[in-house]
């Protein structure tokens, strides 16, 4: 802190409360007494609604008889629009985020429920692992980096780098690092981690386009994956990460395209979040994030402002968090919430107000 | 995995009683209007205001003890912008009925209020009023409610990263007003 910043805090709090603030009780605004009013138009609202049901039921129950246009020949089926061909979003049909959904258990559990553990993500149980002490730097494109125990910071330097069934235990800043012009990195069966005692700040930070990260446990790091555009994680694992004062398991903050699909995002730390959605360093587009178990944090997941076009779907939610299952601070259009629930008991989770 | 999950997950805590709540938050939330609307007067009207809104809706909402200032600060920024919005309201139908500005606002029971605050202070208010909407904001949050960069992001709904940079670039914006420089 400042000592200028010093200075001003010191001059507000010199600053006390006057007492008149304590009549905040006489402007507590009483309900307003308008249920006469519905009450008195109650009636006409229910016969219109049932008279509009039979009518609309009558108008489909009615054969519809072919158009026949002057000439005489009659005229093919109209082709369905592509709105009706294109398929449903993942849970259901999405809901707009300002919808209301009554807050029912739901009949069909939303997500699988085989979740991504250490048994299925990391590298698999017997693989011979080679040793590579310290850092690693992988500069040829396209190259495929497997069955290794990377005891040092991963950087990728080139496209199109594949990293499977590798164990990356790091002690720097980074435990992989995507620079800036090596798109498309894909991890496989992988496990990244931070040293015993270190303060890695990232497990994955994505520096360009197209990050694939599939069946990977990431785990003992501040920030499990630091996404930008094109980001696909899914069956994968993000857990026991380490305190900071950020600490997110999945945070992007500008970019277009992340969707965490179908993983487990805990952050059983007491601040942060299990998935931040930011736009502070550009415009954030395309978020999908979909049948999901997610938990912890300050707020589990938190939406900022600026986000557009993002769907969360079919995820279930820990009660772990410490302030709220979802902070969303982004407005509609193009936001969509649907199928969400409560991990214990399944019980639907309202969109947020 | 289910040990996990139940390892992270902890009870809700039950909610302090807004009494309490009331007295231990009414300072940072009235220096943040203070320093939003500059105006004494103003400040107490809106501070009770937030209070008003926020008994209403503190059973529905609960929100948890370390979230309940944030909260209360994001009621008191809601109010204040509405409080700007009805103010440019009054001085333009003011302007169009009677073709010139109103008087000032600052009526003689302020004055007398306003002279117990240090000049300094006094000062800070209202250069702080000349200084964008969000950079007020970010300065009343940080300084006047005393708001870690955390709890402001909290508030304004971004990282705590973005918020330490533009409560930084606010501040400095204050400064540039002292120096002369904008």
């Amino acid at each position: 802190m400042t000592s200028e910043e010093d200075l001003l805090k010191q001059l507000f709090q010199e600053v006390a409360v006057p007492a008149k603030v304590d009549q905040w009780p006489t402007r507590v605004r009483r309900p307003v007494r308008r249920q006469t009013r519905v009450r008195r138009f109650t009636p006409v609202l229910v016969g219109l609604l049932i008279g509009g049901v039979l009518l609309t039921t009558a108008v489909i129950a009615t054969p519809r008889q072919p158009h026949t246009p002057p000439g005489g020949t009659t005229s093919p089926d109209t082709p369905p629009t592509a709105d009706a061909m294109a398929p449903s979003a993942p849970g259901s049909s999405p809901s707009q985020m300002n919808s209301k959904t009554p807050t029912t258990a739901l009949t069909t559990p939303p997500t699988s429920a085989a979740w991504p553990s250490d048994s299925t993500t990391g590298v698999p149980a017997g693989t011979a692992l080679r040793t590579h002490p310290g850092d690693l730097r992988i500069d040829k494109a396209g190259q495929v980096v497997s069955d290794l125990l990377v005891t040092g910071t991963v950087t990728v330097a080139a496209p199109n780098v594949i990293i499977r069934r590798t164990r990356i235990v790091a002690s720097g800043q980074f435990a992989v690092r995507q620079l800036p012009g090596a798109t498309n990195l894909a991890m496989e069966d992988s496990e990244v981690s931070g040293k015993n005692g270190a303060s890695v700040q990232y497990g994955i930070m994505q520096g360009a386009a197209g990050l694939d990260v599939r069946r990977c446990h990431v785990h003992g790091v501040q920030q499990g994956v630091e996404a930008g555009s094109e980001a696909r994680i899914t069956d994968s694992l993000i857990d026991r990460l380490v305190q900071s004062s950020s600490t997110t398991g999945v945070a992007t903050r500008g970019g277009t395209g992340l969707t965490v699909r179908h993983s487990v995002v805990l952050n059983s730390t007491a601040g942060g979040t299990a998935i931040a959605v930011y736009a502070d360093n550009a415009p954030q587009r395309t978020v999908i994030i979909d049948s999901s178990l997610l938990g912890g944090g300050r707020y589990t997941l938190h939406v900022g402002a600026g986000i557009t076009d993002i769907t969360v779907s079919g995820n279930r939610f820990t009660r772990s968090n410490n302030a709220g299952p979802v902070r969303w601070d982004a407005a509609p259009p193009g936001n969509r919430w649907s199928g969400n629930a409560w991990h214990d008991n399944g019980t639907r989770l309202d969109p947020p107000a | 995995m289910r040990e996990l999950v139940e390892a992270v997950d902890v009870a809700a805590e039950d909610l302090l009683p807004f009494g309490d709540l009331y007295r231990q938050y009414s300072p940072p939330v009235y220096r943040f209007c203070l320093s939003q609307v500059r105006n004494p007067s103003d400040a107490e009207d809106l501070t009770a205001d937030v209070f008003a809104a926020a008994f209403v809706a503190y059973e529905r909402t609960r929100p948890d003890i370390d979230g309940v200032l944030p909260w209360l600060l994001r009621i008191a920024r809601n109010g204040a912008i509405d409080h700007h919005r009805r103010q440019a309201t009054r001085r333009m139908a003011f302007l169009r009925w009677f073709q010139r500005n109103e008087p000032s606002e600052a009526s003689t029971a302020d004055v007398e209020r306003e002279v117990t605050f240090r000049s300094e202070l006094r000062e800070v208010l209202d250069r702080c009023q000349r200084l964008k909407a969000r950079d007020r904001t970010l300065i009343g949050l940080r300084v006047a409610a005393d708001l870690s960069f955390q709890e402001v992001g909290e508030v304004l709904g971004i990282s705590e990263h973005a918020a330490t940079m533009a409560t930084k670039r606010a501040l400095q914006r204050l400064r540039d007003l002292y120096e002369g420089q904008s």
